[in-house]
C-alpha cells in the first residue's frame, strides 16, 4: 500500500519537474527564431523608420518633403500606383469569371483548372519577362506573326516597355492569385440558397444582388487588395524587362541602393516608409475583408 | 445560377490560353533549330540548346549556387520554425500575436525595403556581412519564415495537436518526447510541402540576391536576367529546366496536400 502510494508521488513529482523543465526548454528552443526575426526584418524596419527622419545626422521631416516635391518622386508613386490598380482590377475580374467558370464545371475540369493556376504562379519574375519579350518584343513570336497574317504593326500601338505592356505581364502572375484566392468563396455559395430563391419567386438576377454578390464580394475585395499589394511590392519582373527604365516606387528604390556612387539612403528610406505604409493599410482591409470572407465557408 | 456551357468553356479556355502560351513560346524557342521569322511553329527541331547549356560550366555552377542556397535556407528554416510552430501552437497560445507580427513582416517590407533596411545594418561594425552569401542566406531564412510556419501549423492543426500533447503528456512524456515521437511523425506531410514551397520560392528568388549581392554571386535567376537580352535559345533552355523543377516541387506540393486532406476527411467519419 505505501509503495503504491509512493510510486504515485514520486510518478506526480516527476511529471510537474519534466513539465516544468519542458516548458522552459521550449521558451529556449523559440528564442533562435525571433532572434532572427529581429536581427533580419525588425532592425531594418526601425533602422528605415530612424533613417527617414534624419537629414545630415539631425531629425527632420526633409526626407519627407524633398518626397513629395519632387516630381520625379511622386511620378513613381503614380505610376506604380496605376500599374497596381489596373492590373489588380483586371486580375479581380479575370479571377472572378474564372472562379464562375471553374464552380460550373465537370470536376476533372475542375482538376485541371485548379493545377494550371498552380504551376502558372510559379512563372513571374525574370523568366516571366523574357517569356513575354519572345512573344510581345519587338520581333516577338506574335508580334511578328500578327504583321505578317494580319497586317496589323503592333509596336504602333504599343511597346512591352511601357505601362501597357507592363500591365499585360503583371496580369499573368495576378490571373492565377485572383484565381487561388476567389475560387473557395464560389463554394461558399450553397446550390440550396439558389434554390430556395426560386422557390420564393427570386429572378436569377434577385439572387445575384441579394445573396451572390453579396456573399462574394469580401473575397473579391480581399483579393482585389492583395492582388494591389502584390503588384505594389514587384521589382523582379519590372526590373529584367525595363532593365530599370520605367519609373517605379521599387525601381527607384533599387536603384538608390546599386547606382549612386554616395548614396542618400535616408531619402530612400523615407521612400520605403511611405511604400511600407501603403503595404500595410493593404493588409489591414485585407485582413477585413478576408475575415467576412470566411463567414461563409464553415 | 447556370450559366451558358458555351461561355463557360469559352473563358476557361481564353484564360488558360493566356496562361499556358508564354510557356509554350518558351518551349518551343528552346528545342527550335531552325525558326524562320513569321512561322507560327519553327521548321525544324533540336536538342543541342539543352546539351550546350548543360554543358556550360557557368550554368552548372549557377544551378549548384541555387540549389545549395535553396537546400541551406531549407533546412535553417526547419530547424527555425519547426520547435516554434509546435511550442507557440500547444504550449505559449499567449505568444500568437508576436508570432503574426514576424509573419507579417516580410509582407509589409518586400525585397528591395528588406535590402535597403540590411545593408544599412550590415554594411559597418559590429557586424560587416553586407555583399556576402551569409547576408543573402539570413534574408531568404527571414522571408521564408511565414511559408514555412502556416505550413507547419496547419499540419499541427489537422492532425489535432492539441489532443496528441494532451495525451502523451498524461502518459508520462516530456515535452521533447512529445515532440520527437508524436508529433513530428505526424506533421511530416507538413513539412514536406512547406519545404517544397520555400525551396521553390528561394530558387525563382531574384530582388535580394541582385541587391544584397549581386554579380558577385551569380544563382540561377542571376544568370538568367544577365542571359536575357543574348543568347535567346539559351536562355530558353535554362528557364524551361528551371520551370520544370518548379514544377516538380508544386505538383509534390498538390499531391501531398491532397493526400493530407483525404486522411482529414477520412479520420472525420
Amino acid at each position: 500500500m505505501i509503495d503504491q502510494k509512493n510510486q504515485d508521488i514520486g510518478w506526480l513529482f516527476r511529471w510537474k519537474i519534466f513539465k516544468l523543465q519542458g516548458k522552459f526548454g521550449a521558451l529556449i528552443s523559440i528564442l533562435p527564431f525571433f532572434v532572427v526575426v529581429f536581427c533580419f526584418l525588425g532592425l531594418p524596419a526601425i533602422m528605415i523608420l530612424f533613417g527617414s527622419f534624419l537629414d545630415h545626422g539631425s531629425f527632420s521631416l526633409a526626407n519627407y518633403q524633398k518626397i513629395l516635391t519632387s516630381r520625379y518622386d511622386l511620378q513613381a508613386f503614380i505610376n506604380s500606383i496605376w500599374l497596381s490598380v489596373f492590373s489588380a482590377i483586371l486580375g479581380a475580374v479575370i479571377g472572378v469569371l474564372a472562379s464562375y467558370a471553374i464552380s460550373q464545371t465537370t470536376s476533372w475540369i475542375r482538376s485541371i483548372m485548379i493545377v494550371i493556376t498552380n504551376l502558372t504562379s510559379n512563372f513571374a519574375g525574370v523568366p516571366l519577362a523574357f517569356a513575354f519579350a519572345i512573344l510581345f518584343g519587338m520581333n516577338g513570336t506574335l508580334t511578328v506573326l500578327l504583321s505578317k497574317f494580319l497586317h496589323f504593326n503592333l509596336y504602333d500601338h504599343f511597346t512591352l516597355y511601357s505601362a501597357t505592356g507592363l500591365a499585360l505581364v503583371y496580369l499573368y502572375f495576378q490571373i492565377p492569385l485572383a484565381t487561388i484566392l476567389i475560387f473557395p468563396s464560389f463554394y461558399g455559395l450553397k446550390k440550396e440558397w439558389f434554390e430556395a430563391s426560386k422557390n420564393l419567386g427570386a429572378t436569377d438576377w434577385q439572387f445575384w444582388k441579394y445573396i451572390g454578390i453579396p456573399v462574394i464580394a469580401p473575397a473579391v475585395i480581399a483579393s482585389f487588395v492583395i492582388l494591389f499589394a502584390n503588384a505594389f511590392g514587384a521589382y523582379a519582373t519590372a526590373q529584367a524587362l525595363t532593365t530599370g527604365t520605367y519609373n517605379l516606387v521599387t525601381i527607384r528604390l533599387a536603384r538608390s541602393l546599386v547606382s549612386e556612387v554616395n548614396p542618400n539612403l535616408n531619402r530612400a528610406d523615407a521612400l520605403a516608409i511611405l511604400m511600407a505604409t501603403i503595404m500595410f493599410s493593404s493588409l489591414v482591409v485585407y485582413q477585413k475583408m478576408n475575415q467576412r470572407a470566411r463567414r461563409w465557408l464553415k | 445560377m447556370k450559366g451558358s456551357r458555351f461561355l463557360i468553356f469559352f473563358t476557361l479556355l481564353l484564360i488558360t490560353l493566356y496562361l499556358v502560351i508564354p510557356i509554350i513560346a518558351v518551349l518551343l524557342f528552346s528545342i527550335s533549330d531552325v525558326w524562320k521569322p513569321g512561322e507560327p511553329f519553327p521548321s525544324s527541331y533540336t536538342a543541342k540548346w539543352y546539351l550546350d547549356t548543360i554543358d556550360d560550366p557557368a550554368v552548372q555552377m549557377a544551378i549548384v549556387r541555387s540549389f545549395i542556397v535553396g537546400l541551406i535556407t531549407v533546412i535553417a528554416t526547419l530547424f527555425l520554425v519547426t520547435p516554434t510552430a509546435y511550442v507557440i501552437r500547444l504550449i505559449f497560445p499567449q505568444l500568437e500575436s508576436l508570432m503574426r507580427l514576424s509573419t507579417l513582416l516580410p509582407f509589409i517590407m518586400p525585397g528591395v525595403i528588406m535590402a535597403l533596411g540590411l545593408i544599412q545594418i550590415y554594411s559597418h561594425p559590429p557586424i560587416k556581412i553586407s555583399g556576402t552569401i551569409i547576408l543573402l542566406v539570413f534574408s531568404y531564412v527571414s522571408i521564408s519564415l511565414p511559408l514555412m510556419y502556416y505550413s507547419i501549423a496547419n499540419a499541427l492543426d489537422a492532425i489535432d495537436g492539441k489532443v496528441l500533447t494532451e495525451a502523451a503528456q498524461s502518459l508520462g512524456a516530456t515535452i521533447p518526447e512529445t515532440f520527437f515521437q508524436v508529433i513530428f511523425p505526424n506533421i511530416i506531410p507538413g513539412i514536406i510541402s512547406g519545404s517544397l514551397l520555400t525551396f521553390a520560392s528561394i530558387l525563382g528568388e531574384f530582388t535580394l540576391v541582385n541587391l544584397l549581392v549581386g554579380t558577385r554571386f551569380k544563382t540561377l535567376q542571376m544568370y538568367l536576367y544577365i542571359a536575357i537580352n543574348k543568347e535567346g535559345h539559351l536562355t530558353s533552355a535554362l528557364t524551361v529546366i528551371y520551370f520544370v523543377v518548379v514544377t516538380i516541387a508544386s505538383v509534390i506540393v498538390l499531391a501531398v496536400g491532397r493526400r493530407v486532406s483525404k486522411e482529414q476527411v477520412a479520420s472525420l467519419h
